[in-house]
């Protein structure tokens, strides 16, 4: 018996080294980039794109009609880039922008199929549908005729007024159901201890799990029939309207009369125009990047109103890109280079996206699993990339860390800057980051063309010039008791600080807070830090419970998003920011196309934050693309790459050694 | 015995159908859905084209008429559309279930072939050295978490010795035809395998062992040994013979927990298995697909505890099932 199992395990172990031997020893396939990518959900349409992993796919197989920079402008791709041009009404005012796109001389599609006008049209009607439920949000722009195509009527403005006057009829019941149905989402949102505090009352003891739950959603529709049941009126009203538009367009479906976009325009076979109204600073990025589709593809038996057709290529994209989508097989997709690319054939023949963890992207390109990857920028990936003998580009995120100060809480200016001058954010960030953050002087990405170039620190850090600001203050160092005390009118300087270092102080800005609070101990005052995690700072900065708060911001490539951060009574204005000069040239930035003129704008924007002393940009966070120099031809890598403009941009450059 | 299975699958459609309450009425109370966690941070999108996105894939529909109209599409054997993958929930699972099946099914061969060596092993043979090494295996099997020995094994055979792949189902750089291209997945699947089939054989060897250690001490066993019936032959002749049942409930209970019990390991290997898919519908609220999954693991764990009794009954006719007195 001994005899036969130990046959039976030589013939396993025989069987699993031929089987390593077989597939570890085949010849390398040296014509294949292999780029480690993210989970793919296998969605590579490039109307109904969901992930980054995915969209990655996209990229190489399509073109744009634009694309970006590194500094995240727009520049000429599958069509020339125009600036847009602004056309003024009557009263002098700008009352639509046309943007022009010409496509370029000989482009084609992988099947030889040459791009035109009806390729581009097509793609902007698909992203219109009434029925499309993508991310993109080129729907949302103000297109002329768009609602008219969406509604199907040229008396739209009067369909909605129709609708907005019967969701005025609606009655009692209604409005109680649409408070029930927020009385449910309510409880899904807010904690049982916001709630009942919010309420004023208890929860009845002996009620567990879902009876506890009811009773608390039961309660709260309750509490907010009797009390608040007026303020819902509006809310049910909007409801009401959306529920007809809805059923209007159910009733429309298959019997569209409007079958085009006033505003999207053929000029001539290569040339469309697309006109928007008024301005629309944003609109350039929108429609720049948008996806020429080919109709003949993705548009068989297209019909307004039902996109199925669209949808059954959601795993076999076509386009003009640089490679030709060949399969999607073992959670690996496989393209071959596009020979009739139009800013040439790629240099490697053949590129696979495969699923890489990130935690064995970097170990997986050392053994020759993959050639290119990108990681966590943290020390220990550094140590296994110089380990594993890589090379590795930084990119910087769009985003940023800041530490911000309340002016309701913090009203004198002086404090603000005195306080602006104890953050020492060189030491803070390269001790947490170790080289891996750039520190920052202006609230806004670093690599972004609105990021002011050769920007100087407006505040260093500096603790005689911080004194001197909270003297210029009012504030006056005494001694009481041996002790120094920093007071105005015999009250003390007291500071409460908020970081969401998840009560480990785990947190790039908890060390400069720390060394702040040595410092203003050291003059005489204090500082309380409060360590929390994300939603309890996130409650803190709506309740004004901070004063001094580390947080950070998400950007855009249209910086119009800083207005829902700095314009007077903004949601995102935690720091109480009212400044009319900021309001005014926040807005002029964003009433005008000119990109010149917005960098402008933007610049002065940003040294008003700057001067008011609510916000230190402190750090910006970079990301790593790892790549193996054995493989990889270095110099044949762009020579930047930034989250606008990365290497899978300009792919067709790559070359192997 | 026809009478007690036809009841077993009645009560087995019941659990089936309580099962899916539960799990669809969790998943619809869960405080983000689907349409909030794929536009998070997106700030463009628009409150009507949330509306939009919500109304096309139903999750206006209150929780009771979504489930009704759920079951009544299963019953017309239709699991739905999976919101994340954007196809039928049968294609996405049949598109992850090669993967999930070959490491649950291997994992169970290497861990019941291994458990029950080890386990006769050292219920047979007390106070050895090779006994003791056992309890310790079982020991640090059922200690050692799948994610640190998964890390353990990529270390030492994959990076350090090159033996195995570090991740993935298919070597990238090669396009095997025919067989090779089912020994290169198979290569690729030794280390998942071997750290499922570790990680779950603590407690088989524990239990077999316990029983062989029960056997040893049966009568008929004792006279076997008094009857000069030698060690080999006892174990061979009079232990292993009445250990049938005792594996057919463990292969039984094992195998539906070793398809979800992928779950860590695919995503340790980079594997887009049935579980690792299941996790990320889990994150992003697709309830069609976590409905799927969850029905067809329920339904696996109901199917083979029906079959359990049934094999009973084949591995020992002595055992009546369905209220009759084992004999």
């Amino acid at each position: 018996m001994r005899h036969v199992l130990k046959n039976k395990i030589r013939l396993l172990m025989t069987i699993l080294m031929i089987t390593g031997l077989l597939a570890g020893c085949a010849a390398k396939d040296t014509d294949t980039l292999v780029i480690g990518n993210g989970e793919m959900n296998g969605v590579f349409n490039p109307f109904f794109v969901e992930t980054n992993a995915d969209q990655n796919v996209v990229k190489l197989t399509s073109v744009t009609l634009n694309r970006l920079t590194q500094e995240g402008l727009l520049e000429g791709y599958g069509a020339d880039y125009a600036a847009p041009e602004e056309i003024l009404g009557e009263d002098g005012q700008v009352a639509s922008t046309r943007y022009t796109y010409k496509i370029i001389d000989g482009l084609q599609f992988s099947d030889g199929t040459p791009v035109t006008a009806k390729d581009v049209i097509f793609s902007f009607k698909v992203f219109c549908d009434p029925s499309y439920n993508g991310l993109s949000t080129i729907n949302t722009l103000p297109i002329v005729g768009l609602e008219e195509y969406l509604y199907d009527t040229e008396n739209y403005q009067e369909l909605l007024a129709g609708f907005e006057e019967e969701a005025m009829q609606i009655d009692k019941e209604y409005v109680m159901d649409y408070i029930k149905a927020m009385a449910s989402d309510a409880v899904d949102t807010y904690s049982e201890e916001e709630l009942t505090a919010y309420m004023g009352m208890e929860m009845e003891p002996g009620l567990e799990g879902e009876k506890r739950l009811e009773a608390l959603e039961k309660a709260y529709y309750e509490f907010e029939v009797a009390n608040a049941f007026d303020y819902y009126i509006e809310g049910a009203q909007a409801e009401k309207v959306s529920e007809l538009r809805q059923q209007y367009l159910e009733e429309k479906a298959g019997n569209f009369e409007i079958l085009e976009i006033e505003g999207i325009k053929a000029l001539d076979e290569t040339t469309v125009e697309i006109t928007l109204n008024g301005v629309n600073p944003s609109g350039v990025w929108d429609l720049g990047e948008m996806v020429i589709a080919p109709a003949h593809y993705y548009g068989a038996g297209f019909e307004k109103g039902d996109l199925s057709s669209v949808r059954l290529m959601d795993e076999t994209p076509m386009g003009a890109g640089p490679y030709v989508f060949e399969s999607y097989k073992n959670d690996v997709v496989t393209m071959t280079a596009n020979d009739g690319y139009f800013l040439g054939k790629p240099n490697i023949p053949k590129v696979k996206f495969a699923y890489t963890t990130k935690a064995n992207a970097v170990e997986g390109i050392g053994l020759g699993e993959i050639d290119i990857a990108d990681v966590e920028a943290t020390q220990e990936e550094i140590g296994r990339i110089e380990e594993n003998k890589l090379l590795y580009r930084t990119t910087d995120f769009q985003g940023y860390g800041y530490i911000g100060i309340n002016s309701y809480n913090v009203s004198d200016s002086n404090v603000r800057k005195g306080l602006m001058c104890l953050i020492n954010k060189e030491a803070g960030v390269n001790t947490y980051f170790g080289g891996l953050a750039s520190v920052i002087e202006r609230p806004a990405s670093i690599d972004s063309w609105v990021y002011p170039e050769n920007s100087e620190p407006v505040y260093t850090y500096d603790k005689s010039k911080a004194l001197a600001y909270f003297e210029a203050a009012g504030y006056r160092q005494e001694n009481v008791n041996g002790k120094t005390l920093l007071a105005k009118d015999g009250e003390p300087l007291e500071i409460a600080a908020g970081v969401g270092g998840e009560g480990t102080m785990d947190h790039p800005a908890a060390l400069i807070f720390t060394q702040m609070k040595l410092d203003l101990e050291e003059l005489g005052a204090s500082l309380e830090i409060t360590d929390c995690d994300l939603t309890v700072l996130t409650d803190g900065l709506y309740q004004g419970t901070f004063d001094i708060w580390a947080a950070s911001w998400d950007t855009s490539i249209d910086p119009s998003d800083m207005n829902g951060i700095y314009l007077t009574g903004a949601e995102g204005n935690f720091y109480g920011l009212e400044n009319e000069e900021l309001d005014a040239t926040l807005l002029a930035a964003s009433a005008t196309t000119d990109i010149e003129a917005r960098k402008s704008l933007y610049a002065e924007a940003m040294d008003i934050i700057m001067e008011e002393a609510v916000e230190m940009p402190v750090y910006q966070r970079k990301h790593l693309y790892v790549f193996n120099p054995e493989v990889i031809d270095a110099s044949s890598l762009p020579s930047v790459i930034t989250e606008h403009r990365g290497y899978l941009d300009d792919i067709e450059t790559i070359k192997f050694i | 015995m026809i009478r007690y299975v036809a009841r077993r699958i009645l009560i087995g459609i019941f659990v089936l159908m309580m099962t899916s309450m539960i799990i669809y009425g969790l998943i619809r109370i869960m405080p983000s859905d689907f349409v909030q966690n794929t536009t998070a941070g997106n700030t463009r999108i628009t409150g009507e084209m949330k509306e939009q996105m919500i109304r096309s894939y139903g999750l206006d529909q209150p929780a009771l008429s979504g489930y009704l109209n759920w079951g009544l599409n299963l019953l017309h054997g239709d699991l739905g559309e999976s919101f994340l993958y954007k196809k039928p929930v049968t294609d996405v699972i049949r598109q992850g279930a090669p993967v999930t099946l070959f490491i649950g099914i291997a994992a169970l061969m290497v861990q019941m072939g291994a458990s029950v060596v080890l386990g006769l092993h050292a219920g047979f043979h007390r106070n050895r050295f090779s006994t003791r090494l056992t309890e310790l295996l079982s020991l640090v099997s059922i200690s050692v978490p799948v994610f640190f020995l998964g890390i353990l094994l990529q270390k030492i055979l994959a990076i350090d010795f090159g033996l195995f792949p570090l991740q993935g189902q298919i070597s990238l750089r090669q396009d095997y035809q025919g067989i090779m291209v089912f020994l290169d997945f198979a290569w690729h699947m030794v280390l998942p395998i071997l750290t499922v089939a570790i990680c779950s054989m603590g407690s088989s060897i524990k239990y077999i062992k316990a029983n062989v250690e029960k056997i040893s001490k049966a009568e008929y066993v004792l006279a076997a040994k008094a009857r000069g019936v030698s060690g080999k032959e006892v174990l061979w002749q009079e232990i292993l013979p009445n250990t049938r049942v005792m594996l057919v409930t463990i292969a039984f209970r094992e195998l539906p927990l070793l398809l979800t019990g992928t779950l860590i390991v695919e995503q340790i290997f980079g594997l887009n298995g049935i579980g690792a898919m299941a996790f990320k519908a889990l994150l992003m609220g697709d309830v069609p697909f976590i409905m799927g999954f969850a029905m067809i693991v329920a339904f696996l764990i109901v199917g083979f505890s029906i079959m359990e009794d049934i094999f009973y009954h084949l591995a020992d006719p002595r055992i009546r099932i369905g209220g009759g007195a084992v004999k």
